[in-house]
């Protein structure tokens, strides 16, 4: 067991961890098949993971894939609980899936604004089939932000700040976790579901699962 | 021609929604947010409207609150990203007239928006 899942087991009942984990898994199912009809082949995505991670650790985390041209898609949520969603899209993955939806050859510097607004529209489709599932199992209804978009090493500091929450670089944040792979289209990229640790009280977890 | 108001802040599902409606004979006119859609409603009448809801400026459900309070019937098919139940209940008792979650094939939009025109003229 890690460190991090240790906190998890500290901090939450093993029903709530369950409670979590299914929440996790019934979210990125969703946002696969969303990403799978986008894309017309069908995207892998590994098992969740669930686990506590400070400030820095998430940046640590995403400085891995900072190189090449990274975009990571954020959208806050808000509600009984209150977050940040985020779809990373490693290396050219972003250009190429942009590509495939145009049906352009080629997306130049002068069609970044095209490209990002196309990759803003994606994340904003993938995003709300993860958030939009967590608000269906627990009967709330959650309020969105507008998405926004980073790239190459803005995307480090895309969860520097979850949406509520103090500036404290050790203040820990659930993180849920899921890679995707469209090996065809050599599209990779990780999910975020970075929740404030503050609003998934343990009173709130056990009322919306109830 | 039947005037189709598509609106949404993303060009690219602008596009997406406008050419197949293009190609089943429909004349679309496009509006970036809910601000607009409101202008180009009053200035082009049109019989159906295709709005997103989370929108900059003024948002879907406002566009559609403040259209219905105008005393419009006019056919609402929403056209959004969120799946949340209590969206669309909130739609619903809005009194809109269809619902599609994205992604969406192109048949889903001009079936959806032939159906909700059919209904509206009975």
């Amino acid at each position: 067991m890690t460190s991090n899942q240790c906190d998890l087991m500290e901090k939450f009942s093993s029903k709530q961890v369950e409670n979590l984990c299914s929440v996790a898994y019934q979210g990125t199912a969703r946002a696969g098949e969303a990403l799978s009809d986008l894309i017309g082949k069908q995207v892998e995505f590994s098992e969740p993971s669930v686990a506590v991670h400070t400030r820095i650790e998430i940046e640590e985390e995403l400085s891995q894939f900072s190189n090449g041209f990274p975009m990571l898609v954020t959208q806050d949520f808000a509600g009984k609980i209150s977050g940040r969603a985020g779809l990373l899209f490693r290396d050219q993955s972003g250009t190429t899936l942009a590509h495939l939806l145009t049906e352009e050859d080629e997306i130049t510097p002068e069609t970044q604004e095209t490209l990002f607004e196309i990759m803003l529209e994606v994340g904003n489709i993938v995003l709300n089939r993860v958030v939009g599932s967590l608000s269906n199992m627990a009967c709330d209804q959650l309020c969105y932000s507008i998405p926004s978009i980073s790239v190459g090493p803005e995307i480090i500091q895309g969860f520097s700040k979850v949406a509520n929450q103090a500036d404290d670089n050790e203040c820990a944040n659930l993180a849920i976790t899921v890679d995707f792979n469209s090996a065809e289209h050599q599209i990779q990229g990780s999910l975020f579901l970075v929740f404030n640790l503050q609003s998934v009280r343990l009173m709130v977890i056990d009322q919306l699962f109830a | 021609m039947t005037k189709i108001l598509v609106v949404d802040d993303a060009k690219f599902t602008r596009n997406r929604v406008s050419q197949p409606l293009e190609a089943a004979g429909f004349e679309v006119i496009q509006a970036s947010n809910g601000e607009e859609g409101l202008r180009l409603f009053e200035e082009h009448q049109p019989q159906c409207v295709l709005t997103d809801l989370l929108m900059p400026v003024i948002d879907g459900i406002e566009l559609i609150t403040t259209l219905r309070e105008r005393g419009s019937d006019v056919p609402i098919v929403v056209v959004t990203a969120d799946i949340q139940k209590t969206t669309r209940e909130k739609c619903d008792e809005l009194g809109i007239s269809g619902f599609l979650t994205k992604p969406f094939q192109s048949e889903q939009i001009v079936k959806q928006v032939e159906q909700v025109i059919s209904c509206a003229s009975v």
